[in-house]
């Protein structure tokens, strides 16, 4: 239940303790995405984590196409948007001019598991040292709402209107699990952003991806399960649930490959 | 470029000139397009389209015929340089906003205004360009009364039937471009102005010839001729085209007349 502090309770603001506040690496600009949408949380945790690191200034971003095409107004450092689903072919070619430099891509579902399969499965094949943030709302946001490889099997879009069918288009894409095979991966895990416990799970993931890289042990890659819920036609309380109880049971949550070396960082 | 369409085969062939000089992709430009004749010009002008896309910010192709890439010759490698940042790149170029504001490249322009304003940016950047950096070698140009126009291979080819044409007492010359973007239409224009006749050699069905009927512009006949699908012309089709050509303006008034 929520307290209210009567005036007298309320220390002057001269006593107060700064405990939450925007991270450093993200801008002061209100951001485009719909209430209840999964990008804003990803967003705070990896400027979290770029912070945490110290990092910043060291560190380019790569944008997808996609909801988040725009993610270099909201983060606060070096950054370049890729062609749809080259984010991972653009941020090979920028770790290869600057090793020391951390680089990151940040992708949804339909830029990394549908146009830009390619790139991704050959960047973790070459063992990029790079960071993939990788959200997966299961649709097409940005577009309206179509179905992706992503999609869960029967579920409603706005191009599979009778719900997916699995023998005509296939079963719902694994990412994770497809590239923890490839050995030039180091660190492949799959969180979920549906309620508190596990956005701290997936934040204590991202700070590890990004040290993998700085140790240059090859990809690392967290896949996120998060809310569309304009696309999903849901209230965004529903749609956190609609996660849980829908999509983490295709998506199991776990660690797909974890080399040796990442329990030493 | 290889023969086509489709998968087309191996064999050398400049079929793809209108695709790489018209536009790299969607969107309304030309990337510069450098064309070799020979292994030491594909060596050479690899290291210009780095220093020209670093200058312009501006894509641009080495487009090289088959023969040329699967051909062996002498040449002489460039002193190798140390990779380094243009000079303008620290105004723009990722390297980590440190101590400064955060650089961001992107070309997404979701308005109307912005999208026709980043585009006549980029038209500016083209004329300039344009002006800039055409490109071309010439062979007996100075009193030629026929200029033959090819470039890569085929106009490697075009000058040995240039050299037997001289031998045979024919007025003809060479003018080979190198720069296919910005085509070299200025001096193409300026020898329109003297030369009777023209002939463009290429393997293709006629796309440079194009380029070459704008710069020439109406003050002298074009012909073409071309090998299609993987064919290369051997010197002697190119000789008789020239004395076609020859035979052709042999009709018209001499310019000045
Ligand atoms: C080459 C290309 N193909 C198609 C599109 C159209 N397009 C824009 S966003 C998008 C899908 C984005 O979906 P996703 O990656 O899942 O991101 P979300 O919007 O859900 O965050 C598509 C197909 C494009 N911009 N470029
Ligand atoms: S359409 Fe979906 S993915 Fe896009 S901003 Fe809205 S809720 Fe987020």
């Amino acid at each position: 239940m929520a307290t209210t502090l009567t005036e007298e309770q309320t220390p002057p603001i001269d006593a107060m303790e700064v405990v939450y506040q925007r991270p450093e690496a993200l801008t002061d600009v209100p951001t485009h995405y719909c209430p209840g949408c999964g990008h804003g949380i990803a967003h705070r945790m990896v400027g979290e984590v770029i912070d945490e690191l110290g990092i910043r200034t060291q560190t380019i971003g790569v944008a997808p196409v996609g909801c988040a095409v725009f993610a270099y107004n909201y983060f606060n450092m070096d950054f370049i948007e890729a062609a749809h689903g080259r984010a991972p072919a653009t941020a090979t070619g920028i770790k290869r001019v600057f090793p020391d430099r951390i680089v990151f891509t940040y992708q949804g579902d339909g830029d990394l598991a549908a146009i830009g399969t390619a790139e991704i499965v050959h960047a973790a094949m070459r063992g990029e040292k790079i960071t993939v943030v990788f959200i997966n709302n299961a649709i097409y946001g940005m577009t309206g709402g179509q179905m992706a490889p992503t999609t869960l099997p029967g579920m409603k879009t706005t191009s599979s209107p009778s719900g997916r069918d699995v023998e005509a288009t296939g079963q719902p894409a694994r990412m994770s699990e497809l590239l923890a095979t490839l050995p030039g991966a180091a660190y492949i895990v799959r969180r979920s952003l549906h309620n508190v416990r596990e956005i701290r799970k997936a934040r204590k993931a991202i700070l590890t991806a990004f040290k993998v890289q700085q140790a240059g042990l090859g990809l690392s890659m967290v896949e996120l399960l998060s809310s569309c819920p304009t696309n999903w036609g849901m209230t965004p309380s529903d749609a956190m649930k609609w996660v849980e109880e829908n999509m983490v049971p295709v998506y199991p949550l776990g660690d797909y490959k974890v080399v040796d070396a990442v329990r030493d960082l | 470029m290889r023969g086509g369409p489709g998968l087309g085969n191996i064999q050398p062939s400049q079929s793809d000139y209108f695709q790489v000089t018209r536009s790299a992709g969607h969107g309304d430009y030309h990337p510069i397009v450098l064309a070799p004749a020979t292994v030491q010009e594909a060596i050479d002008l690899t290291t210009l389209a780095f220093d020209l896309a670093d200058k312009y910010r501006h894509v641009v192709i080495v487009v090289a015929d088959g023969l040329i890439g699967q051909m062996m010759e002498p040449a002489t490698l460039p002193p190798m340089r140390d990779p380094h940042l243009h000079p303008d790149a620290a105004s723009w170029a990722l390297t980590g906003a440190e101590g400064r504001t955060p650089n961001v490249v992107t070309s997404l322009c979701l308005g109307a205004e912005t999208g026709e304003r980043h585009n006549k940016e980029i038209q500016a950047r083209l004329r300039v360009i344009r002006e800039a950096e055409q490109r071309a070698t010439e062979v007996f140009t100075e009193d030629a009364e026929v200029i033959v126009v090819g470039y890569g291979t085929a106009g490697r080819i075009a000058e040995s039937a240039v050299h037997q044409a001289r031998e045979a007492g024919l007025k003809v010359g060479l003018f080979r471009p190198i720069a296919l973007w910005p085509f070299p239409e200025r001096r193409l224009g300026a020898l329109a102005g003297r030369a009777r006749g023209f002939l463009a050699v290429e393997m293709n069905a006629g796309q440079m010839v194009d380029d070459v009927r704008l710069a020439v512009n109406g003050r002298a006949p074009v012909a073409f001729y071309g090998r299609l699908g993987g064919a290369v012309p051997m010197p002697e089709e190119i000789y008789d085209a020239i004395t076609g050509v020859f035979e052709q303006v042999a009709s018209l008034p001499v310019a000045g007349d």
